[in-house]
């Protein structure tokens, strides 16, 4: 022990951690009387004015550890079931769920940094106010003067204004704990205010698949194994969801051919039996010449279709008149015979499923295209089969009360009066009021630089951001931080000091999963998962409810009546109250007790999705031709939808990184050992032709901004294709892909999220080589 | 010894402050003590300053907290040094009411037991406090240079934070440990 050196040092570091010797240091001092002679009333207290609980006066051994469960709640695929094991208060390590068989008792290498997250000392830990935005100049305020200051602009908002409506929320994936729509719920207990609505993740897709089938919803993940052919169409579960890695190896140890098609060589890629490399963009083109090729080799189920398509001969006739392979083939930059030849292994497969990835759809044609390969999964008999499937999400789990979410307006609130959607793709409508005069203004949450600066009548003067890393996130972020400028206050509720703290007025700190009660769910996987408090919160951290809470008792103080949300929540009661009969059955559990001894999962009726074949469009069948879609201005068809034209000579891709999930994780100390800073991947070819060699510092730029960063050359990028994987590195490193990155919309979103997703693919830029 | 006793509670409380009239009172307790400290024209700045090296919320310049400095790698709070000097409390029949909150390896908390420990000392000879004063010294000294040198190499520091540190470094030098008797 390197702190002490004099033999009485020595024996109190001998004593250390041996309570036998610790109690009887303390009974001498106690019958000597030193102990009384200690003043106990310093920062640090005697026990004996505390009470018994106080001060806890043993210590747990070796290996006497307290477990917990808790869940990952960072918008991921995987959602895993997490151990924690506790000792004297403090969260030693994580280990996997095992009683799940999805999580099987293992985790991510984000997952097993989790302790590093909460044990940070860069973690938030006061209420801040900065005294002019983005000066670096903060001073720590108490809570009551955070949420005086906060509740006195809400009131001053109302005043001015006679509504709410300046006070808007931006919140999104930072934490998916059902209890955390607290926060939606926090802003309907205030009254009608402004809400960025929809989602940057996954939008064109589910009004694809809602188009098709009636909604959006997946096979169990874990019948992958049962596959005898899959396509992992767009997505990179090697990063991104290394769960569901397990099953395709089992699909092929049983012989099953796994094809990947990607524009990047991805670690899924090499996995595979056969990798394409795909021009991002083309996979509609390519879809439907897969089609055209099993329409003209008779190899379409026609049995299926007949039962159950709606459409399907229009659908038919459509790419007879105007999809041939040949052509298909040129606009996906892919052999001929190897897409006819994988076409044929896939239709005589059974069952053949295809994974279709969230990257795919982030294009102006993302939405279509997904229809397009729904489509040739379709045709192939494939949908509704165990091993089967176009397995691209679902919400089926999701049926939870959302009590915290669903908060009635005070009486009086004057609101928005315009036509209004779904805020967002986890809105049931569950809380709506038909008779409600007034609703929220909604905004495009992905365009939220422009909203803010169009919004007038009344302009956004309160900002509430929470769970979302705005100015990381976002994109354009030029712009946002222009836009930012024009709000009155801002708030964020954080973690870290990130880009967008940087730019607030006020910063709140929150809890990590372990300092936290709430119940977690997938959008992939069928598992049920509690998320216990593990230990006590860190510092002043607060949950999003307890905020929410907190910020009733002050605003009811000053104007009674003035917030619905409740006051003195219990963390766990507020989590107890978010289950309801049909979770119980679903997941066969009798109380949420049982779900302290493991996970659960949803009894299906069959490992499929839509297994009866009764789907939810309005024919009641599979809908190849889609009479909402064509009332929502697009094809009622799939039709092929060229992409977006270049504006650079380099398509840009900034796709979902190893070590971090969106802007978390990468910013801990472990993650910086194995990936110390943002690169861009540039093709040898490409790089050569700019005099650029491995390791040079480039600047990348386009109309929308500029990066500087250290090139990487490799082969598993195309040439005509510059790669950044997106990430937040840390207050250090002022790396963001959204300065390059612009807010074109893709296709579709809007019919079940609200607003429509952004073309986060279909973005172009140029290269050079600078001084470093 | 008695006149230096004081300055390790003022320095306690000046490294705990929560805004800048907790910074003042601490600081006008240390030159009260005779601390050769400069005077002082606008504490906002000095808690601006306060705030980037000890409490955030940006990434901190010196983390007041042991671990970060005694754990080698491990440079997380709530690490092994913490929980010692957590037993060490006990030992002496004394928490820390922020205990699994607040690390109780904040150099406040330390100096704290180092203060209340000296006050105990003065009114009874105890050879186990006078070991436990010896460890705590010892420990302190294995640490508060590391952390006293980020804060002279942060940038925008403020000299007033730089010259209460200086003076910790000096106070704990003359702080001589005593012999078992």
């Amino acid at each position: 022990m390197h702190e002490s050196k004099s033999s009485g040092a020595q024996n109190i570091a001998l004593a250390l951690g041996n309570n036998l010797s610790r109690r009887s240091f303390l009974k001498i001092l106690m019958m000597t009387g030193a102990a009384a002679a200690l003043p106990g009333t310093g920062l640090l207290r005697s026990f004996s004015q505390e009470g018994p609980v106080f001060g806890r006066a043993t210590f747990a051994g070796p290996g006497a550890y307290q477990t917990f469960r808790n869940a990952c709640p960072r918008n991921c695929y995987d959602t895993c079931g997490i151990v924690s094991y506790v000792k004297d208060g403090v969260l030693e390590f994580v280990e996997g769920e095992p009683t799940s068989t999805y999580t099987n008792g293992g985790l991510c290498v984000k997952g097993y940094a989790y302790p590093r997250t909460v044990y940070s000392p860069d973690r938030i830990k006061y209420p801040m106010r900065q005294v002019g935005r983005g000066s670096g100049n903060w001073e720590r305020i108490s809570w009551e003067e955070a949420l005086d200051a906060i509740s006195g602009k809400i009131l001053e908002i109302k005043e001015k204004d006679g509504s709410l409506l300046g006070m808007a929320l931006t919140k999104y994936s930072g934490n998916f704990g059902i209890t955390h729509y607290g926060v939606e719920g926090m802003l309907s207990s205030l009254g009608y205010t402004t809400r960025f609505v929809g989602t940057p993740c996954w939008p064109a897709g589910i009004d694809a698949q809602n188009y098709d089938m009636g909604n959006m919803w997946c096979n169990d993940p874990e019948d992958m194994a049962q596959s005898k052919y899959i396509i992992v169409w767009g997505a990179n579960p090697a990063y991104c969801s290394v769960h569901s890695l397990k099953y395709i190896y089992e699909a092929k140890k049983r012989g099953a051919k796994v094809v990947v098609i990607d524009p990047v060589l991805t670690q899924t890629a090499v996995k595979g039996d056969e990798y394409w490399q795909i021009k991002p963009g083309a996979d509609g083109a390519l879809a439907l010449a897969m089609s055209r090729h099993l329409i003209d080799q008779g190899l379409v189920s026609r049995e299926w279709v007949a039962a159950n398509g709606l459409g399907y001969d229009e659908y038919e006739a459509y790419i007879k008149a105007n999809v041939t392979v040949e052509w298909g083939a040129e606009q996906a930059g892919l052999p001929v015979d190897v897409v006819k030849r994988v076409a044929e292994e896939f239709a005589a497969a059974d069952p053949a499923t295809i994974w279709i990835g969230y990257g795919m759809q982030r294009h102006v044609n993302g939405g279509v295209n997904v229809r397009a390969i729904d489509a040739l999964v379709a045709m192939t008999g494939n949908v509704g089969k165990p091993g089967g499937g176009a397995r691209y999400g679902h919400l089926f789990t999701w049926g939870f009360n959302y009590n915290a979410m669903v908060q009635a307006a005070p009486e009086g609130s004057v609101g928005y009066t315009g036509a209004t959607g779904p805020k967002g793709e986890f809105d049931t409508g569950q809380g709506a009021d038909a008779a409600a005069t007034y609703t929220d203004r909604t905004f495009n949450i992905n365009k939220i630089g422009q909203e803010i600066l169009d919004a007038q009548d009344p302009p956004v003067r309160l900002l509430w951001i929470a769970n979302k890393n705005v100015v990381s996130q976002d994109f354009d972020k030029n712009k946002i931080v222009k836009a930012f400028e024009k709000v009155e206050m801002i708030v964020a509720v954080d973690l870290f000091f990130n880009p967008t703290v940087e730019q607030a007025d006020i910063v709140l700190p929150t809890v990590t999963p372990f300092e936290d009660w709430t119940v977690n769910v997938s959008y992939w996987h069928y598992w049920l998962h509690l998320n216990e408090q593990a230990i006590k919160p860190l510092f002043e951290t607060k949950s999003d409810i307890e905020i929410a809470s907190a910020l009733s008792a002050v605003l009811n103080a000053k104007q009674p009546g003035s917030c619905t949300f409740p006051q003195n929540i219990d963390a766990k009661e507020m989590m107890i109250k978010e289950f309801n009969d049909g979770i119980y059955q679903l997941f066969g559990i009798t109380s949420w007790e049982d779900l302290r001894k493991g996970a659960a999962k949803a009894k299906l009726p069959s490992s499929a999705s839509w297994s009866d074949l009764k789907f939810a469009t309005p024919s009641g069948k599979y809908e190849f031709k889609s009479e909402i879609a064509q009332t929502n201005g697009h094809t009622a068809l799939p039709e092929y939808k060229a992409g977006r034209e270049a504006y650079a000579p380099l398509r840009l891709l900034t796709p979902h990184a190893k070590h971090g999930l969106h802007s978390q994780f990468q910013n801990l100390d472990w993650m910086h050992d194995l990936n110390p800073e943002p690169l861009v991947y540039v093709h040898p070819r490409t790089a050569g032709a700019k005099g650029i060699v491995d390791g040079d510092t480039v600047r990348v730029f386009n109309p929308t901004g500029e990066i500087r960063l250290k090139a990487q050359l490799t082969n598993n990028v195309p040439a005509d294709t510059l790669l950044m994987y997106e990430a937040w590195f840390g207050a250090k490193n002022g790396f963001n892909v959204n300065l390059l990155v612009d807010d074109v919309s893709s296709d579709m979103g809007a019919y079940k999220t609200g607003s429509p997703g952004v073309a986060i693919h279909d973005q172009f830029a140029d290269i050079e080589k600078v001084a470093a | 010894m008695t006149a230096q006793t004081p300055s390790i509670l003022h320095f306690s409380r000046f490294f705990f402050a929560a805004n800048a009239a907790e910074l003042q009172s601490a600081y006008e307790g240390l030159a009260s003590d005779g601390a050769p400290l400069p005077v002082v024209t606008d504490w906002r700045e000095v808690a601006f300053s306060f705030n980037r090296l000890f409490v955030g919320p940006r990434a901190l310049q010196a983390p007041p907290y042991a671990s970060l400095y005694l754990d080698g790698d491990d440079t997380r709070l709530m690490g092994a040094s913490t929980s010692r000097i957590r037993q060490l409390y006990a030992m002496l029949g004394l928490a820390s009411p922020w205990q699994d909150r607040i690390p109780d390896d904040h150099l406040a908390l330390e100096l704290d037991a180092l203060w209340q420990i000296e006050q105990a000392l003065a009114t009874v000879a105890s050879p186990q406090l006078q070991d436990a004063r010896d460890y705590l010294i010892g420990r302190l000294r294995a640490w508060v240079p590391a952390f006293v040198g980020r804060i002279q190499a942060a940038p925008q520091v403020h000299p007033v934070i730089v010259a209460v540190a200086d003076a910790l470094t000096r106070a704990l030098g003359r702080v001589d440990p005593i012999a078992v008797c």
